[in-house]
């Protein structure tokens, strides 16, 4: 439904033939997607050539030392960054051939975020940075839905407070409710644990775990830490821009012991 | 620490340009008053030297009391002027001519009319070496049917030499040829704006209806005179009712009398200028405090790596010091540019003065230096105080909200109602106390507007999270309400966003409110107590009627024409002092007193002057002068003391209750009063009058004062019979029908051809229905408040650019909110919304606040002026609502570069917090 026109027959054809190769495969994908900062020598892929896909109903983790393209990956998964050149698909649309307003109402959407901080409006309480991407849609969604997720946060009795009265932990689960509330087609969590202690975090992941899979949503996560990232279904390694590796499964050992590899 | 504070302006450039122009507007406010001012002051003192260039004397008649301007100086006997030419040292003696009034129409028939110069009739001297007039082209005139005119009237309204002209003249209206176009003052016209039509000496007399006389006698002494000398000799051979004037203390009378003008269009202008100073130290103190909260990092930063907290004061201070210079500088050359535009303001008015040159005085850029950077200092002592105070790890911490804590508010509020207090002390002392003089009153009650608006900056914080959420109320959508959070979030800030933009709109309100009340109290009295039908006036400020014209208008035969005209007396109800005034006495011909030296004349204060040591007082008052046998029929005086029945003509008067009460006058007491013409007479009290409608407070019957007077000022017309549409006449006949007088009825409209046919002789006169009259003053009070109002207009549009800082600086303080919104939706287009929401609501809380302020002001104002002016209360809803939505609008305006600011953002760096 935000398929545009294409600016060039170029990109037409490229397009029509990506979405052949890419459409069937998973919720959200990235074909032949580069990044490059800078130009001539001081040229840097932080994304090169990558080609990956999400599956609908899966948790996965990308992980990679600092630099290695993942966050770059991510914001350009969701439409807020763009791409030098490739494609990134999500639901079968193809987000490169999209206005600045036409992502925005994407985002709006389809695309729920979790970030490491600063996650929530502190004029707002917690129902209504909830219900946030709803109302700037000006949609009252799904009632049963929103009360089903603000019951799997567990804050209901805290749910008119504002963000300041509230813990890291229930902010950060504040988010994650706020990513689920839209239903959105796939959600994108940048380090969400990055920023509260571990049993807190254990705490978010859970819920973040949780809504994969007893509400079937799917979520695409990008962590530095083993922990973390074994919460997920499957781990993504990115090293240099590239995708070096997966691993489905992934325990916080296994997972270290791929880092390590990596890192080497 | 230098480089820092100067690269940190760099880095914001848009917020140092705001913050520099509000004190920069100020500032050249300032400049344009004063350089406006010294350039009026040069051009008028060179002018006056002008008009005495050649001369060392002016010889002319003595007023009694009153100041020379006054129009009725008697003239001076050509006789006189052998007497002086007799006098050893006098090398020439020449008479003169100068009347107000004469004036002039175009060949297209139109009366040529000036802002307020005169527009005047004179007379070339005889001996050219002592005339200040300069023919330019053409011929002097001779005879008394030629005329020349000045050349700029010329110029202007395209007179041409050998034509005929008509003007109306103190004794009516007469047809001249132009033989010639002359200038006054060379190299320039020094007339300012006047219009002369000049006559050779015999017509002169005759036209301006003084034979063998002159206004003054001009001398010139012989070289190497002791000119004090040579003026006692003067003084000794003359008669005392002429005084004897060095050309030095004539072009200090003139200049005393400009002054005067000049001084109050100059604090016109400098109370502007404060009152935008007052509004850019809020808007200068806001940003500032909003800067170095946003700073406090790196503020932390520079303290744990060894700043001292005067250091950090210091750089504080020094871009404030930078902010105020570059206001002064840009704020100068904006007021030179701003003087260049008065002084075409006033050319398009018809005013037009000399090109002169735009002194910038030393004294101007001292005080624009010294108010621009000091208001910018203060205004950033207290931000850069709490800047030193902020500790090494402030940085560290995540959230130093400017939080208030019970403690701060508690204190806060008492602060805030002392000042309030003592505010308020302060203006109704300057309303309401009896405290010498005007100006004295005036400071007072600006101190204590000042100290209120102070007041309510520091209360407003407490208040404005309430009231900002409830005029944010009917935004209902999400962006509305998430604006009216952010409006409501930081109270402080807010509030002193808005405080700015309190001030202009209390002050404009306040305007509205006192010049409503005045304008219905004045509309009431008028409207009861004119009853005539036609109204005439002269079209210039000075009201000048040639008093033929109330001959022509009897003549038509339509009604009662009543005529009113006013001079000015000394009344004495206690009777006259012994030997008061030696002067005033000696002012009467025939007696000689010529041990009184001219210019040691003792003038009389314009005021009531009370003699507490017992002595008798003197009132110095216009006195109106009217036909007391027909008032009745054009006006509603209400009498309520004494009666009109049995008036005696040649000595009754009328006075006006508060005088009356003031005076403790009663009907039959007999008051000695002297005219300034030098005539005495006493009068006795026939009736107290209640009408305020009258300026004048004492009126006498024209068969008593109308030969104290040269000019009619008013004339008014009852006519016999009319038909008036809609208008009701209070008439006793009109039950009966009466039909031979039927015949003779006649409407409004045939009424006014008819005298129209009668005025249009006269060039200057108006001639107004009474609806029209009423109509008319009324638009001139509307044209009085609304200049006021646009210029304190500027004060609301330089608060506007405190909120566009705020705005600016909140939005950038929230790039990562705005960076949260985005990513989760917010279209661009919603947030600017939300910001130009957010501005529109902090735009009308301080418009609120300043509205409720400025009616308790005007009220305020118009309960302390005297009930004779004002005893009406009005308050302008309609336009206070106006005023609102221009706030609003100006709201929306100021939160449209913001707006689109927040909307460029990147929204990936906006999230990340770079």
């Amino acid at each position: 439904m935000f398929r545009k026109t294409p600016a060039s027959p170029d990109k037409d054809r490229g397009a029509f033939m990506f979405r052949k190769a890419a459409a069937p495969t998973g919720i959200a994908a990235a074909v032949d997607a580069t990044k490059i900062y800078g130009s001539g020598t001081t040229k840097v892929y932080a994304l090169n050539s990558i080609k990956v896909s999400f599956q609908e109903g899966n948790f996965t983790a990308i992980m990679g030392p600092s630099g290695s393209g993942k966050s770059t990956l991510m914001h350009c998964m969701a439409g807020l960054d763009s791409l030098t050149s490739g494609h990134v698909f999500i639901g079968g649309t193809d987000l490169t051939s999209l206005s600045e307003r036409e992502l925005t109402l994407l985002r709006r959407k389809s695309v729920g975020f979790v970030f490491q901080a600063y996650n929530l409006i502190p004029t707002l309480t917690a129902q209504e940075n909830i219900t946030l991407p709803l109302d700037l849609a000006g949609e009252t969604g799904d009632k049963a839905w929103i009360d089903e997720v603000i019951s799997a946060t567990g804050l209901q009795d805290r749910i008119t407070h504002r963000p300041s009265q509230l813990s890291g932990g229930q902010q950060q689960r504040v988010a994650v409710a706020r990513a689920l509330a839209s239903k959105p087609q796939i959600i994108f969590a940048d380090e969400p644990t990055g920023n509260v202690d571990s049993n807190t975090g254990a705490d978010v992941l859970s819920f973040m775990q949780s809504a994969v899979k007893n509400m079937g949503q799917t979520i695409v996560m990008v962590t530095h830490d083993a922990v973390a990232a074994s919460y997920a279904d499957q781990v993504v390694f990115l090293v240099d821009g590239k995708i070096v590796d997966k691993l489905n499964a992934p325990t916080p050992e296994t997972v270290r012991e791929h880092m390590t590899t990596l890192g080497a | 620490m230098l480089t820092l504070a100067l690269k940190t302006m760099r880095a914001n450039k848009i917020r140092f340009i705001m913050t520099t122009s509000t004190v920069m507007v100020g500032v050249a406010f300032v400049v344009a008053a004063f350089v406006t001012a010294d350039s009026l002051r040069s051009t008028f003192g060179d002018l006056s030297v002008d008009i005495v260039r050649g001369i060392d004397y002016n010889v002319r008649g003595r007023l009694p009391f009153g100041d020379f301007t006054r129009t009725e100086q008697p003239p001076v006997p050509e006789a006189l002027l052998d007497e002086i030419r007799n006098v050893e040292g006098v090398e020439k003696a020449d008479g003169t001519f100068f009347v107000d009034n004469v004036t002039p129409r175009d060949g297209d028939g139109n009366a040529v009319t000036t802002f307020g110069p005169p527009v005047a009739g004179t007379m070339w001297t005889e001996d050219e070496s002592l005339s200040q007039l300069y023919l330019m082209e053409g011929a002097r005139p001779v005879g008394n049917t030629q005329f020349a005119i000045d050349i700029g009237t010329a110029g202007q309204y395209n007179f041409v030499v050998g034509e005929e002209y008509q003007l109306t003249t103190p004794t009516g209206p007469r047809t001249f040829t132009l033989t010639g176009i002359m200038q006054f003052g060379f190299p320039e016209n020094a007339g300012l704006g006047a219009t002369f039509s000049v006559f050779d000496k015999a017509t002169a007399q005759e036209v301006l209806d003084a034979p063998n006389q002159f206004t003054e006698i001009v001398v010139r002494a012989k070289e190497g005179q002791n000119i004090e000398e040579l003026k006692k000799r003067l003084v000794d051979a003359l008669p005392t009712n002429v005084e004897v004037v060095t050309a030095s203390e004539v072009t200090e009378e003139f200049n005393s009398a400009f002054e005067t003008v000049i001084s109050i269009f100059q604090t016109v202008l400098l109370v502007f200028a404060f009152v935008i100073l007052f509004v850019s130290a809020f808007i200068v103190s806001n940003t500032f405090n909003i800067i170095l909260y946003q700073r406090v990092r790196e503020l932390a930063l520079l303290r744990s790596i060894g700043a001292t907290p005067r250091q950090v004061r210091r750089s504080v201070l020094l871009e404030a010091l930078v902010i105020g210079v570059s206001a002064v500088i840009t704020g100068i050359a904006l007021g030179m540019l701003g003087a260049v535009g008065i002084r075409g303001l006033f050319s398009a008015l018809g005013a037009s003065l000399p090109a002169g040159d735009l002194p910038l005085t030393p004294r101007t850029v001292i005080v624009a230096v010294t108010l621009g950077v000091i208001i910018t200092l203060i205004a950033s002592f207290v931000p850069a105080i709490k800047a030193s105070r902020t500790s090494p790890i402030a940085g560290l911490r995540e959230d130093s909200a400017e939080s208030t804590s019970n403690r701060h508010r508690s204190t806060r509020m008492y602060v805030g109602i002392v000042v309030a207090a003592l505010g308020a002390a302060l203006s109704l002392a300057g309303l309401f106390a009896d405290i010498g003089t005007g100006s004295l009153q005036l400071s007072l009650l600006g101190a204590g507007a000042a100290a209120v608006f102070i007041a309510v900056a520091i209360i407003s914080p407490l208040v404005a999270e309430p009231i900002v959420s409830t005029i944010a109320t009917p935004l209902i959508t999400i962006t509305g309400q998430m604006a009216r959070k952010n409006a409501a979030r930081n109270p402080q800030r807010t509030s002193a966003t808005a405080v700015a933009l309190t001030v202009g709109l209390a002050l404009m309100a306040a305007v509205s409110v006192v010049g409503d009340s005045f304008s219905v109290t004045f509309n009431e009295r008028l409207t009861s107590a004119v009853k005539a039908d036609f109204i005439i006036s002269a079209e210039r400020p000075n009201p000048s009627i040639a008093k033929q014209l109330k001959e022509d208008l009897a003549d038509t035969g339509l009604g009662t024409v009543v005529t009113f005209t006013s001079t000015l007396v000394q009344m004495f109800p206690d009777g006259v002092p012994e030997g008061f005034p030696a002067s005033g006495i000696s002012g009467v011909p025939g007696v000689p007193d010529s041990e009184v030296d001219a210019l040691d004349t003792p003038t009389v204060e314009p005021d009531v002057v009370e003699h507490t040591d017992g002595e008798p007082t003197v009132v110095e008052s216009s006195i109106s002068i009217v036909d007391i046998s027909n008032i009745d029929k054009v006006a509603n005086l209400r009498i309520s003391e004494g009666s009109l029945e049995n008036f005696n003509p040649e000595k009754g008067l009328l006075v006006y209750r508060d005088t009356a009460d003031a005076q403790e006058l009663a009907v039959g007491d007999e008051v000695p009063i002297f005219f300034i013409t030098g005539d005495t007479r006493t009068v006795e009290v026939a009736a107290i009058y209640e009408s305020d409608a009258f300026w004048a407070d004492l009126i006498i019957d024209a068969q008593l004062g109308d030969s104290f007077t040269r000019f009619d000022e008013v004339i008014t017309i009852k006519l016999d019979q009319t038909q008036s549409a809609g208008q009701t006449q209070v008439d006793e006949a009109s039950d009966q029908v009466q039909s031979d007088t039927a015949a003779t009825q006649i409407t409004i409209e045939d009424a006014r051809a008819r005298l129209t046919e009668v005025t249009d002789k006269y060039a200057n006169a108006v001639l107004q229905t009474r609806e029209e009259f009423l109509a008319d003053i009324e638009a001139s009070r509307t044209t009085a408040t609304t200049f006021v109002t646009v210029f304190l207009g500027f004060a609301v549009v330089l608060a506007l650019f405190g909120i566009v800082n705020t705005l600016t600086l909140s939005v950038t303080e929230r790039t990562r909110e705005i960076g949260l919104l985005r990513s989760v939706g917010m279209t661009k287009r919603q947030l600017r919304v939300m910001i130009c929401q957010e501005a529109i609501t902090v735009a009308l809380y301080g418009t609120l606040i300043g509205l409720v302020l400025g009616v308790i002001f005007g009220v305020a104002v118009a309960q302390a002026i005297p009930s004779n002016i004002v005893d009406q209360l009005s308050i302008p809803l309609i336009q206070l609502g106006i005023f609102a939505v221009m706030a609003a609008t100006f709201g929306l305006l100021a939160g449209l570069f913001p707006s689109f600011r927040a909307s460029r953002m990147n929204v990936l760096q906006a999230i990340s917090g770079e």
